[in-house]
Order: C-alpha cells, then sequence, then structure tokens
C-alpha cells in the first residue's frame, strides 16, 4: 500500500510538472518575445539584425552605428574614406590608414592566400572596373583592354606596415575593392559586439551573408534557406540546420548583366580577368567566421572540382556547390547539416558524389 | 484482479489537470492561427509606411512615394510589385511580383523594401542569397 501511494504522488508530481511546462510554453519565454529587429541600408546593401534577450536593443542600435561607419570608411564612393586614400595614392609609397582598416587588409591577404590569388584578390578592382558590372552601364570591354590590366591584379602588391598602421598599392593604377571581404568582416564584428552585450541568440543578415549567433530562443538551430540560383530569394532548394555559423553564397546571379543572349555575371576570375564561365551557379561556404566564409565561397571562380577541394582544406568549412546542370553538391562535413526541399523541383541532390 | 492506483478523486484532479493543459494547448495553437492572410508591408529606411492585406484586397492599390525618389508600387489581391521607380538600376521594378509569404523587393537607392509576411511562410528562418 506504502508503494501505490508513493507511485501516486509521482504520478501526480509530473502532472503538475507538465502542467507548469505547458504554461510556460503558453506564456513564451521572454527572451523569444523580445526580439529587436533592425534594417540598415549600408555596405551597397540591405541589413537585417534580429537581436533577443536583454539590451537586445542597445546591442542591435551599437551594431548598426558601427556599419555606417566602417560603410564611410571602406566604401569607394566614400571620398575621404580609406579605400579611396589608398587607391589615390598606387604606386606612391605608404599611406596612414585606420587601424580598422589594416586590419581588414590583413585578413583580405589571408584570405587571397588560401588559393594563392586564384580565387579572390581585393586588386582585381580595375578589371571590375573595365566591366562596369557594379555600376550602371555595364560592357564587355575588348581583349586588349583586359590584357593590359591583368597585370595590376596582385594581392602580393598590397603592402601592409600593421605596427605604423600603413599600407601602399606597389604599382602606379592599382585599385582594391574591398566589397568583397568587409560583409564577411563585419558580420564578425557583429557577433564580437552581441557577446559583449550578453546576447546569446541573434543573427544578422548583411545582404545575404547570414551569421547566426548561438541557437534559436528555443534553443533549437537556426534554418537558413539556401537560394535557388534561378528562382526568387525566398525560392530554396533547401536549407542547413546552424548555430554560431556563418552562410555566405558567392552567386552568378547576384550581380550580372546579359548581351548577346550571353550572362555575365559579377565575379571576375582573377587569374583571366573574365566573369566565370565555368559550370558554377553558386557556391556557399559555412564555417564559424563569416569573413572566412565570405571569402572561401569565391572558391566558385576554381570551379567544382577544384573547389571543393579548397573548402575540404580549409579548417572547419562545409559548402554547397550548384552547377548550371542544376546538380548539388556538398563537401564531406555537410551530409547531416544540408536537408534538400527543391520546392522546383530542377535540382538534383548528389550524394556522396565526389 | 485490478490494482486501484488512484482513487476517485485523483481522477478527478487528473482529468480537471488534462483539461487546462488542452485549453492552454488550444490557446496557444489560436495564437499561432493559420488564417492564411498574405500581409505585405512597405518599409522605407527602416520604419514601416504601409500595411496591406493582399489576401483580402478587394480593389487594386497604389502606394506612391515621392521622395528621395518617386516610386509607384501596386498592390492587387494576392500580389504586390514595384510598378515604377525613378532609380537608375530598376532593380526593384525587375524584381516584378511578389506572391508568397517570404518573397520580398528592395530598391536600394530609396531605401523601400516590400515584405510579405504570413502564415505558411517557410519553414527556414532566414534566406541566405
Amino acid at each position: 500500500m506504502n508503494q501505490m501511494n508513493t507511485i501516486k504522488r509521482l504520478v501526480f508530481i509530473m502532472f503538475i510538472l507538465s502542467l507548469s511546462c505547458f504554461a510556460a510554453a503558453c506564456g513564451e519565454s521572454p527572451t523569444a518575445e523580445n526580439a529587436v529587429e533592425a534594417e540598415d541600408f549600408a555596405l551597397d546593401t540591405i541589413i537585417n539584425q534580429v537581436v533577443y534577450g536583454e539590451n537586445a536593443q542597445a546591442a542591435a542600435d551599437a551594431v548598426s552605428a558601427e556599419i555606417k561607419e566602417l560603410d564611410d570608411l571602406w566604401s569607394v564612393e566614400s571620398a575621404a574614406g580609406d579605400t579611396v586614400k589608398l587607391n589615390s595614392h598606387a604606386g606612391e609609397g605608404y599611406v596612414k590608414l585606420d587601424p580598422k582598416t589594416i586590419a581588414l587588409l590583413q585578413e583580405a591577404q589571408k584570405i587571397s592566400a588560401y588559393s594563392d590569388g586564384a580565387a579572390f584578390d581585393i586588386t582585381v578592382a580595375p578589371i571590375v572596373n573595365a566591366w562596369g558590372v557594379c555600376g550602371d552601364d555595364p560592357r564587355v570591354p575588348p581583349k586588349e583592354e583586359i590584357t593590359s590590366l591583368l597585370p595590376l591584379v596582385n594581392y602580393e602588391d598590397v603592402m601592409i606596415d600593421a605596427a605604423a598602421n600603413q599600407a601602399a598599392l606597389r604599382q602606379k593604377g592599382q585599385l582594391i575593392d574591398l566589397g568583397g571581404i568587409a560583409k564577411g568582416y563585419i558580420g564578425d564584428l557583429a557577433i564580437e559586439r552581441y557577446k559583449e552585450y550578453g546576447i546569446t541568440s541573434a543573427f544578422i543578415n548583411l545582404g545575404g551573408n547570414v551569421v547566426v549567433l548561438g541557437s534559436k530562443p528555443d534553443g533549437t538551430s537556426w534554418k537558413v534557406g539556401i537560394q535557388n540560383p534561378r528562382g526568387e530569394t525566398s525560392d530554396i532548394i533547401g536549407y542547413v540546420e546552424v548555430s554560431d555559423q556563418a552562410v555566405v553564397t558567392s552567386g552568378d546571379y547576384q550581380r550580372y548583366f546579359t548581351e548577346g543572349g550571353k550572362r555575365y555575371s559579377h565575379i571576375i576570375d582573377p587569374r583571366t580577368g573574365y566573369p566565370i564561365d565555368n559550370g558554377l551557379m553558386s557556391v556557399t561556404v559555412i564555417t564559424a567566421s563569416s569573413a572566412d566564409a565570405d571569402g572561401l565561397a569565391k572558391a566558385i571562380v576554381l570551379g567544382l572540382d577544384e573547389g571543393m577541394a579548397l573548402i575540404e582544406k580549409a579548417d572547419g568549412a562545409k559548402a554547397i556547390f550548384i552547377t548550371t546542370e542544376k546538380e548539388i553538391y556538398v563537401t564531406s562535413g555537410l551530409t547531416d547539416t544540408f536537408h534538400f526541399e527543391d520546392t522546383s523541383n530542377e535540382y538534383t541532390y548528389i550524394q556522396n558524389g565526389r | 484482479m485490478s490494482i486501484r492506483i488512484f482513487k476517485t478523486g485523483d481522477k478527478i484532479l487528473i482529468v480537471s489537470i488534462l483539461i487546462i493543459a488542452g485549453v492552454f494547448f488550444g490557446f496557444k495553437a489560436l495564437q499561432h492561427d493559420s488564417s492564411g492572410n498574405l500581409i505585405a508591408v512597405v518599409s522605407q529606411d527602416g520604419e514601416e509606411i504601409e500595411t496591406v492585406n493582399l489576401t483580402k484586397l478587394e480593389d487594386s492599390q497604389t502606394i506612391v512615394i515621392e521622395e528621395p525618389l518617386h516610386q509607384v508600387i501596386l498592390a492587387e489581391r494576392g500580389r504586390i510589385r514595384f510598378e515604377e521607380s525613378d532609380c537608375p538600376n530598376q532593380n526593384c521594378v525587375d524584381t516584378g511580383w511578389l506572391t508568397k509569404a517570404g518573397d520580398k523587393a528592395v530598391c536600394l537607392p530609396n531605401k523601400v523594401v516590400i515584405t510579405i509576411e504570413g502564415e505558411g511562410e517557410s519553414e527556414v528562418d532566414i534566406f541566405a542569397y
């Protein structure tokens, strides 16, 4: 009889416990409801933040302010900025720059070195300008023009004297464009700021570059949709489940123009000076640092085999490659994280294909 | 032989707790009512300027933005788009119709964003693009 009573009590306690769980779920935990959303226009794109918890507003505001400040520092359009300063003194020796710019240049050098400048090179700007893909008047430049500009493309010509906060471009006519790395770098800064404000759950989406801090407020992983390269923004070919990771895509659809029925992407191969045309439509990299993810996504320049090899070699990085044949390949670490869900029914997921 | 674990009083208690839990669940489900309405939200520089229930829209509706660039947004039942824009690249107009939850059109020069919110929204939390 004594045993019966114990069982009864246990059952009763279980019910009370489950009731309080339901009640808690109904009220929602305060963190889930206290989402702060911010939208900013900077870095030539739209930036969205969603930050949870106490201090969320202060954290989001701090990040917004910092983004604006860095945009002014690094945009090719801000006359007083460091990019313009460095470019306008190309071939004339060292110029003093903001320590933040020096840090970004060092990061850019590191990422360029991953592929020895084959996939990513911040000095490709003179050729990007010749194509005008990012302007309002794109064109196919004459072959001679590209050939004459190619010798200016060399990331090793960016000389950095970190101790004195100065840098130089070795040759006259050389130009850098930090657009390929700034968003990635700022994504990491944002996550650092969130942590300083005691935030444990947040994400920032910098024009498609996604960086998540922690998990969702309910403790589950963030589901980050991977864009169908030939669809609208909300058309996805699947998603990855991630916590504390960056998800960055480099795609031929992001900026391009068509001439004579041919698609010219904004992604220029630094070795040839021509837009990529190697059978890849997009590469999405998933890794802890968004600067790394941004840089490694330029593996799209290398083509499927070489690109996959580059990602496999990089510590902790995983990637999704989508070919013009609409085949999807993922690197070895991603098979559990990636969920293939193609609403268009046009894509094939090649598992264990490589 | 039947072992009586619960007395009548216990049973009443358990059943009533179950009912209360059920009511909580029902309430929660109701909060996430899937009415299926598509809500278009138009914002400029982060400030919401117009909300349109596209599902319940009877006649087409235009939203005109004058500053800094002239722009016309056209909403019809179930869809919305940038119809005209004085911006140089016309990316916003080229985006075309937005028709489902999660769809988004952006005009960077005018800092105007159209987003469609609503139930049946994609199961993903964030779009990488």
